[in-house]
């Protein structure tokens, strides 16, 4: 089996480049994306501190699943706000969304 | 073995995903994003979590994606639309920023001593990472109250909270 | 004591917990569905006949210009609501699947804290309904 520190390396990468498409991309639907990337590192994370740590409970696999929970429950808002601000200006780019500048 | 298969779908996890931030259309973003999380549930079935991979791609391949899909179906993106999403120079500062940090954060870890002792344990309970350990975490045993049932009881009202939360803003004219 | 009680459960798995053996039959299932939906694919590309025509390239639509550009069409916001509806009641079954599993072990307060958990959730099944969104027109 891989040693726990490429695990949280993989983890670590992977969160990166969660954050590297929130921060680079201009589409809201992909840093959505990429913001889903983020939580799934930080399970990763989890899962893999339980599995090579505190292997005789099951906590990290439990806040996984409250992550999962978390996960569903903001991609249902936040693609609800998506549609609202399409109804609205008919656009999904942020450059575009910038009626609080001017 | 292991280790082999750790390789594989770590390197394809890693792909899939930086092809997901880098494709312009959102429909191949989306699709790069599903097939990576089933590298992910690969990862975890490889961490002896089977019910945690399941879940995995039950839920955020299955159910979570295909919203995006379903929202990318509703917008009907042009393509001279998502196109407009161009690399800047400017984009270049936080670029560098997560590049530097993430350098730090690897260094750390590989460095670490404390994260290196840790070995995977050979004799995991019985159930580790099965249906009935998560059963017993959220709803106890039959003479205990299950160490996470509060938990349970609260996931509810966010499931709540976010079907309110979708029905005001996707329904009403803002 | 949750360790001795986790050692107690009757549930065993196999003992080796390798990807290799104790996975190998969902492997076999991928390989074979990649196998089948790729060799149609590829059957009906390689095998089948194609007699390519420029009667047969031309979009074939009667009744209005062909040229028109409005090619959007109006996905109605229903859509999106039933697939909200869908993940939301999906999660909630998956987190069913465990208490339904192992109803016999565990004991009368998991009835208790299902009830809970379900009836909050059917008041946003009641908040869905009279907001007329289960309504399809």
């Amino acid at each position: 089996m891989a040693p726990l520190s490429l695990y949280i390396m993989l983890s670590t990468i992977l969160f990166f480049i969660g954050l590297t498409g929130v921060l680079v991309r201009r589409n809201i639907i992909i840093m959505m994306v990429s913001i889903e990337i983020m939580l799934n590192a930080s399970n990763l994370a989890l899962v893999a501190f339980n599995r090579f740590r505190f292997y005789d409970s099951n906590d990290g696999m439990i806040f996984s699943f409250l992550i999962i929970a978390i996960a569903a429950a903001e991609v249902a808002v936040g693609l609800a706000i998506v549609i609202a601000i399409y109804r609205k200006k008919k656009t999904v780019m942020i450059q575009d969304l910038n009626v609080m500048k001017h | 073995m292991g280790v082999y298969i750790f390789y594989l779908f770590g390197t394809g996890l890693i792909a899939t995903s930086i092809v997901a931030i880098l494709m312009k259309n959102p429909v191949h973003s989306v699709l790069s994003v599903v097939s990576s999380f089933f590298f992910l549930a690969g990862i975890y079935a490889g961490l002896s979590m089977q019910f945690l991979a399941v879940i995995q791609i039950l839920v955020y391949a299955g159910a979570i994606m295909v919203l995006f899909i379903f929202i990318i179906m509703l917008f009907d993106l042009q393509k001279s639309e998502y196109s407009k999403d161009r690399f800047l120079w400017r984009d270049l500062v936080p670029l560098a920023l997560i590049l530097i940090t993430a350098a730090g954060f690897i260094s750390a870890i590989s460095r670490s001593e404390s994260i290196k002792n840790y070995v995977a344990n050979a004799k995991l309970p019985s159930n580790f990472g099965s249906v009935s350990a998560v059963s017993f975490e959220f709803f106890g045993t039959s003479n205990s109250v299950g160490r996470f049932s509060f938990l349970f009881e609260v996931i509810s009202i966010l499931l709540l909270s976010a079907i309110v939360g979708a029905v005001v803003l996707a329904k009403r004219k803002l | 004591m949750f360790k001795i009680f986790l050692m107690s459960t009757t549930e065993s798995l196999s003992k080796s917990l390798d990807l290799t053996t104790t996975y190998l039959p969902i492997v076999m299932m991928i390989v074979v569905a990649l196998i089948v939906a790729f060799g149609m694919l590829a059957l009906s590309i390689f095998a089948g006949p194609k007699y390519p025509s420029k009667a047969k390239e031309y979009p074939f639509e009667c009744g209005w210009l062909l040229d028109s550009k409005d090619t959007k069409r109006k996905h109605s916001i229903k859509f999106y609501m039933v697939a909200i509806m869908f993940l939301i009641f999906d999660l909630e079954i998956v987190f069913m699947y465990p208490w339904a599993i192992t109803f016999r072990q565990i004991g009368l307060v998991s009835l208790v804290e299902m009830f809970i958990f379900l009836s909050i959730l059917v008041v946003g099944y009641i908040y869905v309904w009279k907001k007329g969104i289960l309504e399809w027109d």
